[in-house]
């Protein structure tokens, strides 16, 4: 080559590339106006600062979701930009520079760079950041974006030093810092060692989530380049940080013998000590760190090789276009459409169908609970806020029901301290209220007996004792012991009360075993049915 | 050949896992996944079992899944089952047409690379899906104006039903909005394993198996009678 200085050219380019592309993105863009960005510095201004929190938020391997983005541009604009900007418009904000800006929509983004040794253009694939599908604790799925170590270039280049330098010069801070028991800022210094390690730990897994997706997409190149980082990242700074290590410890030893000897530490070198702790703590964990390097780095080496093998049988596979030989054609020749399936058919596959066991009918029954679909609530074309409280209001109109039914037996049984279903049921068809009150509608009242008869005999103190003992949710349906218990309170403190206390309700069916039947009475959709009924003898005892 | 009895169980429990999970992993499912990959005889007998179960096996990078033939109604959706599932019961013909032009369009913008893989696109926003499904239609109507009528399916009648959907900006999910015809197929492909759909961000990824199986089997050229078929080029032929 007649110009040795042109040698290594599209590696220049790739970084002119890194800025270039992303100036294109936003200056073409009129989003920018609606937000009250008109200048290119302020538009450029914000989308650093954005870039920034994704770094940040890269490097402490948090989740980075749209909401986030928007609140710290929220909080940017209300401490610093100024913008006329609701928290909606900062998320759109956000939403905008992340999605349009900085990953050009979803399509990949090449910058030419000119190979003066090849004499032809490369095209540079240029990405700053990648989204991630993350589950958040409470199961929603969302979108989490992170720098990609085009995005990292990009930022680091902006402040710190070329990368191969990085390491070194941070060392020789830290050393001086060390040195000079300035602590405090050896400890930044350390986190910042730490992060390069950190860049390093991710650059390998995005590399291995490259070559997994496809190994044809990761070149040998970029296998070389990552692997001899690697290499000298780890030869280099394993035996320094020991030493370090090593260092500090003796430093901190020294200190604290210093605190057990003299028993008083001025204020300066107690922060010292924890200082040189905090430094120890992040020096353990960058050897840690390393260890997974390490790992990673064989790991990498054995996908890679393994990957490339599968690939070499797939690669001879010849691809049709399909835009122009299927979608240009459906668009002229519609009726495809109705043949379209075949194409599809290898993508969607169903579940055979069921075969039915018959021994499944020989065992034992368990009710099976309705499943709600998963999907089915997502359906519902409603305002949830006022669905909520419309479930709350029947749910409450539902249990007054069985207050009502409940507190008539309870009632009659406070005045007449024994009776049975059948008097209850004379009453009931000469007074309507009576009635109404005791059969709300079928399923309720039959709730009720249902629960009572089970129960038998309630002991009031004990069930008094229960609630006070354990603390319990509260039930969303029906429970017969605590409404009893409400009731009787309720009871006890209308002013006419008899003094005495209700201790024992005693259910159970009279020895004659009569049935007693319940005409014309309605069940919850509005059916007219006919209850029949074991008839039934209530006692109460007082203490 | 003779085979060993061991070999044979673990063809049997590898082709059963793949009946009922459609896909071996090997990071889940680490020992199914290499006695396929690293036993050829374990191979032939598993895809030897697909042969006969109308399906083929293949492997693609680190999944080993299970792919019904064309013909293969049981594992396959036959066009009524596709039919019932994508549209709502009470659907017509037309809203069955559409749902197929909607997938198409989808696949299409996301594969329309000529690169190493044919993936062209990381991830596309539901609104702008919305768009391109108008805007196909709308050329389609325009380009196939002329023998619309005759064959009896055609765009501008799809066209006229897809816009007459409501569009709803608070994101309903009635299946009357654009938003909830959609989503309604995006649920489906995303249960089906090939895209992953985050309601929230409205962001619509590809999964690595279908780019996968857009690479190395729908798009391939050894399957381009499939197409042909599609197109009714050769439909006598095969």
């Amino acid at each position: 080559m007649q110009y040795e200085f042109l040698k290594q050219f599209p590696k220049r380019m790739k970084n002119i590339g890194l800025y270039a592309l992303l100036f294109g993105n936003s200056s073409q863009k009129t989003t920018w106006k609606q937000y009250g960005f008109d200048r290119m510095d302020e538009q450029l201004n914000v989308v650093f600062a954005v870039m920034l929190y994704l770094m940040e938020q890269s490097l402490k391997k948090e989740n980075c979701l749209l909401d986030d983005i928007g609140a710290y541009l929220d909080t940017l604009n209300t401490s610093s930009f100024e913008k006329p900007m609701s928290y909606e418009d900062c998320r759109r904000l956000g939403d905008f520079i992340v999605n349009v800006v900085l990953s050009n929509d979803g399509r990949p983004m090449y910058f030419d760079g000119y190979d003066f040794e090849k004499r032809e253009y490369l095209h540079l694939h240029i990405s700053y950041i990648s989204n991630e599908i993350v589950y958040l604790d409470t199961g929603v799925k969302r979108t989490s974006y992170r720098l990609t170590e085009d995005g990292y270039n990009l930022l680091l280049g902006t402040l710190e030093v070329e990368n191969n330098m990085k390491l070194t010069i941070q060392e020789m801070i830290f050393k001086l810092h060390l040195e000079k028991q300035s602590y405090d800022k050896a400890v930044d210094a350390v986190k910042n060692i730490f992060q390069q390690l950190q860049i390093q730990l991710q650059k390998i897994q995005e590399a291995m989530g490259k070559v997994r997706r496809n190994a044809l997409n990761y070149s040998v190149a970029e296998y070389q380049q990552i692997l001899e980082e690697n290499m000298d990242i780890v030869r280099e700074t394993r035996k320094k940080f020991i030493e370090y290590r090593e260092m500090v410890k003796a430093r901190a030893a020294e200190l604290e013998e210093k605190h057990i000897n003299i028993q008083k530490l001025d204020e300066q070198e107690k922060e010292n000590l924890n200082n040189l702790r905090v430094i120890e703590d992040y020096l353990t964990r960058a050897v840690d760190e390393h260890q997974k390097i390490l790992n990673h780095h064989l790991d990498l080496k054995a996908l890679y090789t393994k990957e490339l093998e599968g690939l070499s049988q797939m690669s001879l596979i010849q691809r049709f276009s399909l835009r122009t030989e299927l979608f240009d054609q459906v668009l002229e020749h519609p009726q495809a459409l109705d043949r379209m399936e075949l194409f599809f058919r290898p993508l969607f596959l169903q579940a055979p169908h069921k075969i039915y066991n018959l021994n499944k009918a020989l065992e034992p029954q368990q009710t099976a609970r309705k499943k709600t679909e998963a999907d089915s609530r997502e359906q519902i074309d409603v305002d949830e806020q006022a669905w909520l409280q419309e479930q709350e209001r029947l749910r409450q109109e539902k249990l007054e029901k069985y207050r009502g039914c409940l507190g008539y037996l309870l009632g009659r049984l406070l005045t007449a301290e024994k009776f049975t279903l059948a008097q209850c049921r004379d009453d009931a068809q000469a007074q309507p209220q009576i009635r109404k009150k005791l059969i709300p509608n079928v399923e309720i009242f039959k709730e009720v007996m249902v629960e009572l008869i089970r129960g038998g005999e309630f002991d009031i103190p004990a069930l008094k004792k229960e609630r006070r003992d354990f603390i319990q949710e509260n039930a969303e349906g029906f429970q017969i012991n605590e409404m009893l218990l409400q009731l009787l309170e309720e009871q006890e403190s209308l002013p006419g009360a008899q003094g005495r206390q209700l201790c024992r309700l005693r259910v159970c069916r009279t020895p004659d075993g009569t049935a007693v039947a319940f005409d014309g009475v309605f069940s919850a959709d509005g059916e007219e049915k006919t209850i029949r009924c074991s008839n039934v003898l209530f006692q109460a005892q007082y203490e | 050949m003779a085979y060993e009895m061991d070999e044979i169980r673990i063809s049997q429990e590898i082709f059963y896992f793949l009946l009922e999970h459609h896909e071996i992993r090997e990071e889940t499912e680490g020992r199914l996944y290499q006695a396929y990959a690293e036993n050829e005889r374990i191979q032939n007998l598993v895809k030897s079992q697909g042969e006969m179960a109308s399906s083929s096996i293949e492997r693609y990078g680190d999944v080993i899944y299970l792919i019904p033939r064309e013909e293969n109604y049981f594992l396959g959706y036959s066009k009524a089952q596709l039919k019932a599932a994508l549209c709502k019961s009470g659907g017509t013909d037309r809203d069955y047409f559409l749902s197929q032009f909607v997938i198409l369009i989808l696949l299409t913008e996301f594969y329309d690379g000529q690169g190493r893989s044919s993936k062209a696109r990381t991830f596309l926003r539901v609104g702008e899906v919305q768009n391109s499904i108008s805007a196909y239609l709308k050329a389609g109507a325009e380009s196939s104006r002329e023998q619309q009528e005759e064959q009896g399916i055609s765009f501008a009648a799809m066209y006229e039903a897809y816009e007459a959907l409501r569009s709803d900006e608070k994101g309903s999910k009635a299946k009357t909005t654009k938003e909830g015809f959609l989503h309604h197929i995006l649920k489906f492909l995303e249960k089906q394993g090939l895209l992953v759909y985050v309601e929230e961000d409205e962001m619509i990824q590809t999964t690595k198996k279908l780019d996968s199986f857009m690479d190395w089997n729908l798009l391939n050229q050894n399957h381009y009678m499939r197409v042909r078929r599609v197109l009714g080029i050769e439909e006598e032929g095969l």
